[in-house]
C-alpha cells in the first residue's frame, strides 16, 4: 500500500514536470521570433510602426573612364577625392584614377613608374590605397626559379620607393607551383606566368592593406599577418591565423584589424596588438549574413560598414545591434556572380562599390555601382513577386537583380527549395509547394525544372501565358519555345532556355547525325564512362520515344534500349571509373547546377586523353574554342547531336509557368517577358542556351574575344594532373556559328522530363551497365514502378 | 434536469471543440472535396468514387494494405502472447521485456538508417549471408520488401504487445488457477480454459492498438524506399502522399472517405465481438 | 503469498519441464538480441571513427565494392561525432528545443483536454455518448495523410502554419490518449463517486480528488505513449513547417553520403533516442498498469 502511494505521488509529480516543461518550452518560443530575419532599413527603424516605411538605397551604374580588367582598390581619400587603382583592360597597364565629384568625372592621377609595368621579370599581384592617397603595390619578381615579393610604395603623386621588407619563408611549407590543384586558370597572358620557369615558391603575399597612412598589413599564404612600417619596412608585430581551418579575410578600420571567416569576426587593436573582446552582436550577424566581402569605415574605426552577399551592414563597436542598410536581395549585391572588391562610403547616404561582376554590362567584368539613399522610395517595394524553383538557378538570380534595378516598385522574392543542404527530398519540397498553392499562398512564378510539368498542366495549376509570347513572334527558336504549346496555341509552360544533347568523338567512333542503333552497335564505344551519368544522358535523348499513345511506356522499347546501351558500354570496370577525372575546362569554379555533371565539357579531358572513345553530354553553353581544342587531339574529331531514339531531342530548362492562383499575375507576366528578353537571355551561365535567337548568337559567337590575345589553359585534377589543354579564345568561325544555329533549329522533340520515371530508369539502367542485372529484368523493374506511378 | 443530462458533455467540451476544429472540420472538408474537381472545385458527383474504384494504383494499395494488416497483426498478437506467457512467470522477465520494448523508443529516422544499412544490396545482411555461403539479394527491391516491412512492424511492436498481454495475464486471479489445479487440470488445460477466455477483453484493446500501430510502419517504409517502393509495399499512405503531391485531391478525398467508412465498419465489428465477449 | 509461489514451483518441477524451459529461454534471448541489435548498432556506430565507418559502410554509403560489415564494438572508440553534433551544428540545439516544445506542448494539452474528456466519457451519461466515442475512435485510427490538405487549410486560416503551434494544437487534441485514459477511468466503481456526491462533493472535486489520483498511472501511460509519438514526429512538421529553424529533431538526418556524415547521423540518432529511452524506462510500469486497466474484468 505504501509502495502504491509512492508510485502515485511519483506519477503526479511526473505529470507536473511535463506540464511545467511544456509551459517553459512555449514561453521560450517568443524569444526565437525576433532577430531571425533582420529586415527593414536602418535609417527608417523609427517609422517601423507605420503602414509603409519609406526610404531605401537605390542602385546606379557608374561609368568608369576606361575599361578596367581589374580593380585593386578604391577609397575615398581624406580630401574627399575618390581614387581607384587597377589594371587597364585595353593594354594591361596599371592605372590610377581620381574623381572629385563622387564618380561623375574622372581624371588620371599620374603615370605609373616603369618598375610596376615591368612584365618581363614579374607581375603586379595587388595594390592598396591609404587614406591620404598613397598606394602600396605588390610586385612578384620572378627570379632564380623562385618568386620574390617586392613592395613598392607610391606617394600621392606617383613617385616610387621600395619598402625594405623581405617576406620570410613560410614555415613548414614549400609549395611547388606545378601542383596547383586548379582545373581552371583563365589568364590574360600576363607574361611571366605559364612558361613553367617557376620551380619553387617559399612564400607569397596574398593580401596587403593600409593601416592608417604609415603602416601596412601584409598577409602571407599561411595567414600570418605582418604589421609593417612603410618608412623603414620594419615589422612591428605579427599575428598568426594559420591554425584556423577556415579561410580568413583581413580588413582594416582605423587602427583596428578585422579578421573574418564565414562564422566569426575577430577584432584586433593594432596599437597594442591585443585581440579586443568579442563583439557578440557582430559575431551573431556574421553567422547570419555570411562572408565579409568589403569593409570601410567613416569614423576612423569607431564603426564599420561591411558588405556580404546579403547586403550592406553597419556596426558600431561596443554596440549591441548590427543594422542592415541595404537588402542585397533587392539589387546587385545579392546577385550570384557579384564579388565586391572595395567599398567606399562617401557619406551616410552615398556609397560606391567596386566589384568583379561576371554579368557586368561593361566589358572586362568589373563594375562600379553607386548606392544613393532615396527618402521617398518605399523601404520595401509594394509589390511582391514570389518566384519558386526546386534547384538554385543562377541565371534567374542574375535576372532578378537586374529586373529589380529597373522596377524599384517590385520586390522579387525568390526561393530555391533544394538549395540549402537541408536533407529535403524533391518529393517533400513538392508537397510543401502543393499545400501552399492550395492555400493561396503559393508562388506567382514557377520555374518548373524537376517538377511534373505535364501533370501541373493537366490539373490546371498553370495559367496560359501565350499572350506574353505573342509580342516576340519570330525572335525565338519557335521549335523550342513552343515545346509545351497545346493545339489551340495555349502555352502553360515556356522554356526560357534549353540544352542540346551533344556528342564529340573521332570519325572512327562517332559520325554526326548517326542514329542510335548504328551508334550503339559499336561495341564498347561508351566504355569507361560513369554508368549513372551515361544512363541519364541517354535517357534524355531516348526517353521520349518510349511513350505510347495512352501515356504508358513500352516495355519492349526499354529492354531494347538497355540491351543496346549495354552493348555500347561494354564491360564495367570499376577501377577505371574511380581513376578517371571528371572535370571540364570551363565549368569549374561555378556553383553546382542541375546539369553540370551531365555537361559535355565535363568529359573533355577523358576524351582528349583517350579514356573515352566518345564524349556525350548536355550542352547548356557551347564554347567553340574548347570543342576545337579537343577535336585537335582526336583523329578527325567532330561534334554534333547525341544519337538517340527519339530524334532531335532538346532538354527544356528554366521552364517558366505562372500559377493559376498567382496573387500578382500581371507582374509575373512582366517578369516572364523580361526573362525572355535579350537582356536576361544573354546572361548565360551554365543553365542553358537562350531561346531568343540574338542572345543565342551572342552566347556562342565569342564576340567578347574579338581583337584580344587571350589563351585558356586548363589542367585536370587528381590522378591526371599533368594533362593540359590550351587554346586561344577567339571569335567563333562563321561556318561553326551556322552549324550550331542549324543544330538548334533542327531540334524538334522535347526530352521527357519526368523525375519519377527518370529516377527509376537511372537506378535500373545503372545496374545493367554495371552488369548487375539483365536488360529484361531491369525493364520489368522500371515498368513496375512506372506503371504504379502512371496509374495514380 | 436537462442540465444534468448534458453534465457529462461539459467534460468533453474542451477536447471536443479542439477535435472539431482540428479533425472534424478538416474531415468535413475532405468529404466535400470528394465530390468536387481537384483544383477547379467544380461539382463532380460521384465520379471521383468511380475513378478510384477503377484505379489500378488504388486497388494495389488497398490489396497491399489489407494483406499487410492480415499478415502482421495475427502474427504479432500471437507471438506477443506466447512471449508474455513465458515471461510472466519468471523473475528475469522484466529484463527481457525491457529489451523487447527498446525498439519502440527508437525514432523512425534512426530505424530507417539502420534498415538502409542492413537491407541494402551491398548491406550487412548480404554480408552475413555470404559468410554462410548463401546468395544475397536486393532486399528492398524485391518481394522480400513486404516481409521486411512485416518484420520491422513486429520488431517495433512486440515489446508493446507483450506488455499489454502481461498486464492482461496479471489481471487474472490466481485463485481460479488454484481451484482448477485442485480439480486436476494440467498447464495446457488451464491455459485453454482459464487464461484464454479471461484474456478476451484484453484482446480487443490489443487488436485496436496493434491496428493503430500498423499504420505507422509507413514512416519507415517511406524513409527507406521513398515515394515509389517495390510494388509489394506500396500502401495506402504512399498513394495518398503521391496524390497529394500531384494535386489529385479529388481522388485522395474520395479514397479517404472510403477508408474511414471501412474503419468505422471494422470498429463496430470489433466492438460487437468484444461486447458479446464481455457479457 | 509465500504459499502460492511454493505451490507453483512444486508443480513445475513435477512436470519436469526443465529442458523445454531452457529452450524457451534460448528462443526468448535470441529474440531479445534481435530486438536490441539495431540499438547496439547505432550506439557503436556513433562512437566509431570516421575511417573505421568509412571502411565498414563504404559499400552502402559511397558505392564501394563488396559488402558492408559491422563489428559489435569499434576498434578505436571516439566521441568525435558527438562533438561534431553538439559543437559544430548549431542547428542541432535549435531542433532539440523545437522537439521539446512540440512534445511537451502536446502533452500538456492532452493532459488538460484529454483527461477531462476521458473522465466525461467514462463516468457520465449523455445523449449520443456512444456516437461521440465512435467518432473519437475513428479519428484515432485515421492516417495523417487523409486529412493533410484540409488540416493545412484550417491551420492556415488560423494563421498557424509555419508555427510550432500548428503542430502542437492538433496533437494536443489527439483522441488517442482519451481512448487510453477512458479505459482506466471506466474501471472506477460508480458507487465510490455516488457516495462522495452524497458527502457533498462537487463534480470537479470528484475529478480532482478521486479521478486524477486513481487514474494517475493511466494518465502517465498515455503521456509516455504520447511522448514517444510526438518525439519522433515526421509527417506533420514536414508538411506544416517550412522554416528550417522550426524543424524538430525527429527530421534531422544528415544525408549519409560520406562516412563522417553517417557518423553524425548515428550520434544524432543516439542523442534523439536517449530522452525517449529515459521516459520509456521510467514510465514502463505505468504503461503496463495504465493501458490494461478496464480491459481486465474480474
Amino acid at each position: 500500500m505504501k509502495y502504491g502511494k509512492l508510485k502515485r505521488t511519483a506519477g503526479i509529480l511526473l505529470s507536473a514536470v511535463l506540464l511545467l516543461g511544456s509551459l517553459a518550452g512555449c514561453s521560450g518560443k517568443e524569444n526565437v521570433e525576433p532577430g531571425a530575419s533582420p529586415q527593414g532599413n536602418g535609417n527608417s527603424t523609427e517609422g517601423e510602426g507605420g503602414e509603409q516605411a519609406m526610404g531605401r538605397f537605390l542602385e546606379d551604374d557608374v561609368k568608369l573612364p576606361i575599361v578596367f580588367s581589374d580593380i585593386f582598390d578604391m577609397r575615398k581619400l581624406e580630401d574627399g577625392t575618390i581614387r581607384v587603382i587597377g589594371n587597364n583592360g585595353d593594354d594591361g597597364s596599371k592605372t590610377v584614377w581620381d574623381s572629385k565629384d563622387s564618380g561623375v568625372n574622372w581624371e588620371k592621377a599620374f603615370d605609373i613608374p616603369a618598375e610596376l609595368e615591368d612584365g618581363e621579370n614579374g607581375y603586379v599581384d595587388g595594390a592598396a590605397l591609404s587614406p591620404n592617397g598613397q598606394s602600396v603595390w605588390l610586385y612578384n619578381k620572378v627570379a632564380d626559379g623562385g618568386v620574390r615579393c617586392v613592395l613598392y610604395l607610391l606617394d600621392q603623386n606617383g613617385s616610387l620607393a621600395e619598402v625594405p621588407f623581405e617576406l620570410p619563408a613560410a614555415e613548414g611549407k614549400n609549395i611547388t607551383s606545378s601542383s596547383q590543384p586548379v582545373n581552371t586558370s583563365e589568364d590574360s597572358g600576363d607574361g611571366a606566368e605559364g612558361d613553367g620557369s617557376i620551380s619553387s615558391i617559399s612564400n607569397l603575399v596574398t593580401d596587403i592593406m593600409f593601416l592608417g597612412n604609415d603602416q601596412i598589413l601584409v598577409v602571407d599564404m599561411t595567414d600570418k599577418v605582418f604589421q609593417i612600417s612603410t618608412e623603414d619596412g620594419s615589422t612591428k608585430r605579427t599575428y598568426e591565423f594559420g591554425a584556423t581551418q577556415e579561410a580568413c579575410q583581413f580588413y582594416t578600420a582605423g587602427k583596428k584589424m578585422v579578421v573574418a571567416t564565414s562564422t566569426e569576426a575577430l577584432v584586433y587593436d593594432t596599437e597594442t596588438g591585443e585581440q579586443m573582446p568579442t563583439e557578440e552582436a557582430l559575431q551573431g550577424s556574421v553567422a547570419d549574413s555570411g562572408f565579409f566581402n568589403a569593409v570601410d569605415s567613416t569614423d576612423d574605426g569607431e564603426s564599420i560598414y561591411y558588405l556580404t552577399g546579403k547586403g550592406l551592414f553597419h556596426y558600431k563597436f561596443g554596440g549591441s545591434v548590427m543594422e542592415q542598410l541595404i537588402d542585397g536581395s533587392m539589387n546587385s549585391l545579392g546577385a550570384p556572380a557579384f564579388y565586391p572588391i572595395a567599398l567606399a562610403m562617401l557619406d551616410e547616404q552615398n556609397l560606391l562599390v567596386a566589384a568583379n561582376d561576371e554579368n557586368a554590362e561593361a566589358a572586362g567584368g568589373v563594375s562600379l555601382l553607386k548606392y544613393t539613399w532615396s527618402a521617398d522610395t518605399p523601404a520595401k517595394p509594394d509589390k511582391e513577386l514570389k518566384v519558386y524553383s526546386l534547384y538554385n538557378n543562377r541565371e534567374l538570380r542574375q535576372a532578378i537583380s537586374n529586373f529589380q534595378k529597373d522596377h524599384t516598385d517590385i520586390y522579387v522574392n525568390y526561393q530555391a527549395a533544394m538549395s540549402e543542404d537541408n536533407g529535403m527530398t524533391v518529393s517533400d519540397a513538392l508537397k510543401t509547394l502543393t499545400t501552399e498553392i492550395m492555400a493561396g499562398k503559393g508562388p506567382d512564378l514557377l520555374v518548373l525544372d524537376g517538377m511534373p510539368i505535364q501533370n501541373y498542366m493537366e490539373k490546371g495549376i498553370l495559367k496560359d501565358i501565350s499572350a506574353v509570347l505573342a509580342d516576340g513572334e519570330g525572335k525565338y527558336f519557335e521549335n523550342i519555345i513552343k515545346a509545351y504549346q497545346g493545339d489551340g496555341g495555349q502555352a502553360y509552360a515556356v522554356p526560357a532556355r534549353f540544352l542540346i544533347p551533344m556528342a564529340q568523338g573521332s570519325s572512327a567512333n562517332y559520325t554526326p547525325g548517326e542514329d542510335f542503333d548504328t551508334f550503339t552497335s559499336k561495341q564498347g564505344v561508351l566504355s569507361g564512362m560513369i554508368p549513372e551519368a551515361t544512363v541519364e544522358k541517354f535517357w534524355y535523348s531516348c526517353g521520349a520515344a518510349w511513350q505510347k499513345e495512352d501515356g504508358t511506356l513500352d516495355a519492349g522499347k526499354i529492354t531494347d534500349w538497355l540491351t543496346k546501351l549495354k552493348n555500347a558500354y561494354g564491360e564495367y570496370d570499376r577501377l577505371q571509373e574511380e581513376s578517371s577525372t571528371t572535370y571540364g575546362i570551363s565549368d569549374g569554379g561555378g556553383a553546382f547546377t542541375q546539369f553540370q555533371e551531365l555537361s559535355l565539357s565535363w568529359g573533355d579531358f577523358d576524351l582528349a586523353f583517350g579514356r573515352y572513345r566518345v564524349n556525350v553530354g548536355l550542352s547548356g553553353r557551347i564554347d567553340y574554342g574548347q570543342l576545337s581544342a579537343v577535336n585537335e587531339k582526336l583523329e578527325q574529331g567532330d561534334y554534333g547531336l547525341m544519337p538517340g531514339q527519339a530524334g532531335n531531342v532538346f532538354v527544356p530548362s528554366m521552364v517558366l509557368g505562372i500559377s493559376s492562383k498567382a496573387a500578382q499575375p500581371e507582374t509575373a507576366e512582366e517578369f516572364v517577358k523580361y526573362l525572355l528578353s535579350p537582356e536576361a537571355q544573354k546572361a548565360a551561365q551554365f543553365g542553358g542556351l537562350p531561346v531568343e535567337r540574338d542572345s543565342f548568337l551572342s552566347v556562342i559567337d565569342g564576340h567578347e574575344y574579338e581583337g584580344k590575345d587571350n589563351w585558356v589553359s586548363g589542367g585536370s585534377a587528381g590522378a591526371n594532373a599533368d594533362e593540359r589543354l590550351s587554346y586561344k579564345m577567339e571569335p567563333t568561325p562563321k561556318e561553326e556559328i551556322e552549324k550550331m544555329t542549324a543544330m538548334a533549329e533542327s531540334l524538334t522533340v522535347p526530352a521527357l522530363l519526368d523525375d519519377v520515371i527518370k529516377d527509376a530508369v537511372i537506378e535500373q539502367g545503372t545496374k545493367v551497365l554495371k552488369g548487375e542485372a539483365a536488360p529484361e529484368e531491369a525493364a520489368d523493374a522500371i515498368m513496375q514502378k512506372v506503371n504504379i506511378y502512371l496509374a495514380e | 434536469m436537462a442540465k444534468k443530462k448534458w453534465r457529462g458533455f461539459f467534460w468533453i467540451l474542451p477536447s471536443f471543440s479542439g477535435v472539431a476544429a482540428f479533425y472534424l472540420l478538416p474531415y468535413a472538408d475532405v468529404v466535400r472535396r470528394s465530390f468536387l474537381g481537384a483544383v477547379d472545385n467544380r461539382f463532380a458527383g460521384i465520379s471521383n468514387y468511380q475513378a478510384i474504384m477503377g484505379n489500378t494504383a488504388f486497388r494495389l494499395a488497398v490489396r497491399n494494405t489489407i494483406k499487410f494488416t492480415l499478415s502482421c497483426i495475427p502474427v504479432l498478437i500471437l507471438l506477443a502472447l506466447a512471449c508474455a506467457v513465458a515471461l510472466c512467470r519468471s523473475k528475469y522477465g522484466g529484463v527481457i521485456k525491457s529489451a523487447f520494448l527498446m525498439p519502440m523508443a527508437l525514432p523512425a529516422v534512426s530505424v530507417a538508417l539502420v534498415w538502409r544499412l542492413l537491407f541494402h544490396s551491398q548491406g550487412l545482411l548480404n554480408y552475413w549471408l555470404e559468410h554462410l555461403g548463401l546468395a544475397g539479394q536486393d532486399w528492398m527491391n524485391g518481394k522480400s520488401a513486404f516481409w521486411i516491412l512485416v518484420l520491422s512492424y513486429i520488431w517495433k511492436n512486440l515489446g508493446y504487445d507483450i506488455v499489454l498481454w502481461m498486464a492482461g495475464l496479471a489481471g487474472i486471479s490466481e485463485n481460479i488457477y488454484e481451484a482448477a489445479k485442485v480439480d486436476g487440470a494440467g498447464e495446457w488445460k488451464c491455459f485453454l480454459h482459464i487464461t484464454l477466455p479471461n484474456l478476451k477483453p484484453s484482446f480487443y484493446t490489443i487488436t485496436v492498438l496493434s491496428f493503430l500501430n500498423s499504420f505507422k510502419v509507413f514512416r519507415e517504409a517511406y524513409l527507406v524506399a521513398g515515394d515509389y517502393p517495390h510494388e509489394s509495399i506500396y500502401m495506402m499512405q504512399h498513394l495518398f502522399n503521391n496524390w497529394f503531391r500531384n494535386f489529385s485531391f479529388d481522388k485522395m478525398a474520395a479514397a479517404a472517405v472510403v477508408e474511414s467508412v471501412v474503419l468505422l465498419g471494422l470498429i463496430l465489428l470489433l466492438q460487437k465481438t468484444w461486447d458479446s465477449g464481455a457479457e | 503469498m509465500m504459499e502460492k509461489k511454493l505451490i507453483k514451483k512444486e508443480l513445475m518441477e513435477k512436470k519436469g519441464i526443465h529442458a523445454g524451459k531452457l529452450l524457451l529461454w534460448g528462443v526468448l534471448a535470441v529474440l531479445a538480441a534481435i530486438a536490441l541489435y539495431p540499438v547496439f548498432f547505432l550506439v557503436s556506430g556513433s562512437v566509431m571513427g570516421e575511417d573505421e565507418l568509412g571502411s565498414y559502410l563504404g559499400p552502402v554509403v559511397s558505392g564501394k565494392e563488396g559488402y558492408a560489415e559491422f563489428p559489435l564494438l569499434p576498434a578505436y572508440p571516439t566521441l568525435r561525432h558527438y562533438v561534431e553534433v553538439f559543437l559544430d551544428s548549431p542547428e542541432f540545439f535549435v531542433m532539440f528545443w523545437n522537439s521539446v516544445k512540440i512534445t511537451f506542448g502536446v502533452l500538456a494539452g492532452q493532459l488538460l483536454a484529454g483527461t477531462m474528456a476521458a473522465w466525461g466519457f467514462a463516468k457520465y451519461d449523455f445523449p449520443w455518448k456512444k456516437g461521440f466515442f465512435l467518432i473519437y475512435m475513428i479519428l484515432m485510427l485515421l492516417p495523417f495523410q487523409v486529412l493533410m490538405l484540409s488540416d493545412y487549410l484550417v491551420l492556415d486560416r488560423l494563421g498557424l502554419t509555419d508555427n510550432l503551434w500548428g503542430i502542437i494544437l492538433p496533437g494536443a487534441f489527439s483522441t488517442f490518449p482519451v481512448f487510453i485514459m477512458y479505459r482506466f477511468f471506466v474501471e472506477l466503481p460508480d458507487s465510490l463517486l455516488e457516495s462522495a456526491r452524497l458527502d457533498g462533493a462537487r463534480e470537479w472535486q470528484l475529478f480532482c480528488y478521486i479521478g486524477l489520483p486513481i487514474g494517475s498511472s493511466g494518465i502517465i501511460a498515455a503521456m509516455v505513449l504520447g511522448f514517444l509519438e510526438y518525439w519522433s514526429l515526421i509527417e506533420q512538421p514536414l508538411t506544416f513547417l517550412k522554416e528550417k529553424r522550426l524543424f524538430p529533431l525527429s527530421i534531422f538526418l544528415p544525408d549519409i553520403t560520406s562516412a563522417s556524415q553517417s557518423g553524425m547521423a548515428f550520434a544524432a540518432s543516439v542523442i534523439t533516442f536517449f530522452p525517449a529511452l529515459l521516459v520509456f524506462l521510467g514510465g514502463q510500469d505505468y504503461l503496463e498498469q495504465g493501458i490494461m486497466a478496464g480491459a481486465v474484468k474480474e
